[in-house]
């Protein structure tokens, strides 16, 4: 039983925060810089650097790695609000290597086929420019091609296109219930790097901001909000990792985990870009500061695939069925 | 990373839900605090007898000297054995015999670890008192050196088993020109002794094991102190910290057996008005109660994470108060999903139990050891770096 990360996992997460800090950073709050050309930077990044087929065989390009590795790079894509193609990306490139589209899979990692992700069956996050459509429910993944392209929508997040899901040919499709779970997880490890993002923020203002001659960070309003964000951030850590090793190894119980991870995860997104917001002041209300790009990212990755409440219900049907297994005594 | 036990800990794990199978009391744990605290020292001796007693204390003690790993496997699995719950041995087993290992003289080790063990003694804490409570550093109980002896007098409050406990964790001021946490000094006070006189205060439960402690010149052996004189804060504070550390790992397990029994009940109770449909029919409660479920299995995470690093060296800090905050929170969501379904009126099923001293204790628990503010203040201070809010 060991869930402490090793050298080779922190390099992941090292080079990865890295690149991203360097690259494409969300300081000034990524002004002047359109959700298109963001997501287009985003995927020429992820290509240069392999991590799309960070989960794929070294056959087609990719780096042989576990849900691990993939869960590690997803939490900072989060932290760094990393465009979404670069985690639909991840999966739709396993999806196509797993149903034996190698070509496809390979111009996955390579960069050359943005990755949308279908919402509701009719909405495509990441839509504009994209190529591919990628479908993910309890029953199974598939993998679309556009056959005509449609207009960019007025997107809520600043961060990600949104257009209607055009009309589509199925290129590839497995059963089963994995690429929802993973999914899911790879999400809720971008919610819990956000989460730790929108802390760090709070706390390197507290200390510097001065009101009432003293930083604000010594008020105990300001103090009790920030204690609350690690609280948040600590469980969705633990259970994303916990979920991460249970999914790859199959085990018992893994289902119930990744839906716990995921509903922490969310919460902990959304309740600490709030708060962030709300420890800036004045500030964290400007288009100039990142604090909005948190907030968005983390409703927007809410309701990417499940609301709250769905979450909860399909939770739910895992449990239901459980033994009674103690006298409440 | 990975979640595999090795062949050692799934065999100690089999020969523990074994042992637990057999041993474990068919009998409830008494109400009367005399009567529990029998009860206990009972319990105690029959898991040292059967060699469960200690799993990580060093064995020349009378413990197993096993890992911490181990510790967790046992507590699993006397959770769901339904074992009896600390009652009047948690403060001998998670605090005092934990300093002691650490901080104690030879004689002082020789003296208690072997009888903590046994079931002979119990212990009881003396920190709070009743105008040092969340600023526990301003207590102002004396302790005059007077040759070999320490002179005691003052108050403690909010002792738990005063009166049922055999010696007592005692923070005193030796100092009488310091303030603060200088000038304290940690003591093993021996609850027999003369001068000492103790008062009961009854809990919102109907439990009366809550105590008021008078100290009237009552004479302790200068050779109690644990740690050094005058350096009492530091002791105190490893203590707390393994309180806050490890103790944690029994209740999370029994919280998830909590949630499971929830989930189970919920699909044949129905809520309160409502006599149609069971709660888990209920969109809003089956919702909650599946935050909860996810909550409490975070914490089960968040503990074998802490643990892997302790396991690796490291040693409980101060990320241990983000562990009883998230604790002691997510137990309150569970007492209160417990209270809405359980406290129905008529609700009289024997599955209920205990719900009621479950709901009303969870107050007790999330204040003892340090209110959620004042955990909140400690996560700011040390895992944060924030700036100070608190005059020293």
């Amino acid at each position: 039983m060991n869930l402490s990360l090793g050298p080779d996992e922190i390099a992941i997460i090292d080079s990865a925060r890295d690149a991203l800090a360097h690259e494409l950073p969300i300081a000034k709050g990524r002004s002047g810089l359109s959700a298109l050309a963001q997501e287009q930077q985003g995927i020429a990044l992820a290509a240069s650097l392999g991590w799309l087929g960070i989960g794929c065989s070294e056959d087609v390009g990719g780096a042989g790695g576990s849900i691990i590795e993939e869960v590690l790079l997803a939490c900072e894509l989060g932290r760094g609000v990393a465009p979404l193609p670069l985690l639909s990306g991840l999966i739709a490139a396993r999806l196509a290597e797993a149903a034996g589209a190698p070509e496809e899979a390979a111009a996955i990692i390579s960069g050359s086929q943005k990755v949308a992700l279908v919402q509701s069956d009719k909405w495509a996050l990441a839509g504009s420019g994209a190529s591919l459509f990628l479908k993910v429910d309890d029953v199974g993944a598939r993998l679309f091609r556009a056959s005509n392209t449609e207009a960019e929508l007025a997107s809520f997040d600043p961060t990600m296109t949104v257009t209607l899901y055009p009309d589509c040919t199925c290129i590839v499709s497995l059963t089963g219930r994995s690429w929802f779970l993973e999914l899911q997880l790879l999400i809720a490890a971008a919610q819990t790097g956000l989460a730790e993002a929108a802390l760090a923020s709070s706390l390197e203002h507290a200390k510097l901001r001065e009101q009432f001659g003293q930083p604000i960070g010594a008020f105990q309003a300001v103090r009790h909000k920030c204690s609350d964000m690690v609280l948040r951030c600590a469980r969705a850590r633990a259970q994303m990792l916990f979920a991460a090793v249970a999914l790859r190894d199959g085990r018992d119980q893994a289902e119930r985990d990744v839906l716990a991870a995921a509903i922490v995860a969310h919460e902990a997104a959304n309740a600490n870009a709030r708060t962030n917001i709300f420890i800036h002041g004045a500030q964290g209300v400007t288009a100039e500061h990142s604090a909005h790009l948190f907030l968005k990212r983390s409703i927007s990755m809410s309701g990417a695939v499940e609301s709250m409440a769905a979450l909860r219900d399909i939770l739910s049907g895992f449990a239901q069925n459980v033994e009674e297994v103690m006298h409440a005594g | 990373m990975d979640l595999d036990w090795s062949i050692e800990d799934v065999a100690f794990r089999e020969s523990a839900r074994d042992w637990l199978s057999v041993n474990v009391p068919s009998v409830a744990r008494p109400r009367d605090p005399f009567a529990a605290s029998e009860f206990d020292r009972a319990w105690q001796r029959v898991l040292f007898d059967g060699g469960w007693a200690g799993i990580n204390w060093p064995s020349e003690h009378g413990g197993l000297g096993l890992s911490i790993l181990r510790q967790v496997i046992w507590y699993e699995e006397y959770a769901r054995a339904h074992g009896p719950s600390f009652g009047f041995r948690f403060v001998a087993l998670n605090h005092a015999g934990p300093t002691l290992i650490a901080l104690g003289s030879d004689d002082q080790k020789n003296v208690h670890l072997r009888s903590i063990l046994s079931g002979a003694e119990l212990w009881c804490q003396g920190f709070s008192e009743p105008n040092a409570g969340s600023d526990l550093a301003s207590l102002r109980t004396r302790g005059v050196v007077d040759g070999d002896e320490i002179v005691v007098t003052g108050q403690k409050i909010w002792t738990t088993g005063a009166a049922q406990t055999d010696f007592q964790e005692l923070l005193v001021r030796t100092d009488p020109d310091s303030k603060g946490h200088r000038g304290l000094s940690w003591i093993i006070c021996p609850m027999s002794l003369p001068g000492l006189e103790v008062h009961p205060i009854e809990k919102m439960t109907g439990h009366a094991e809550f105590c008021s402690v008078f100290y009237n010149e009552s004479r302790i052996p200068l050779a109690n102190v644990v740690g050094r004189l005058n350096e009492g804060w530091k002791t105190a504070m490893a203590t707390l910290g393994f309180e806050r550390g490890t103790a944690f790992i029994a209740e999370v397990a029994e919280l998830e057996l909590r949630v499971e029994a929830l989930i189970a009940l919920s699909q044949r109770t129905n809520l309160s008005g409502r006599t149609a449909r069971p709660a888990w029919s209920d969109d809003e409660y089956r919702r909650k109660l599946m935050g909860a479920e996810a909550a409490v299995r975070a914490l089960r995470s968040l503990n074998y994470e802490n643990l892997s690093r302790y396991e690796l060296g490291a040693t409980p800090g101060s990320e241990a108060s983000v562990t009883k905050l998230l604790v002691t929170e997510t137990g309150r969501e569970v007492q209160e999903l417990t209270l809405e379904l359980a406290g129905a009126p008529g609700v009289e099923d024997e599955a209920w139990g205990d719900w009621r001293d479950f709901f009303l204790n969870g107050f007790a628990l999330s204040i003892g050891g340090g209110t959620p503010e004042i955990q909140r203040e400690i996560i700011a201070d040390r895992v944060l770096n924030l700036p100070r809010s608190r005059r020293a």
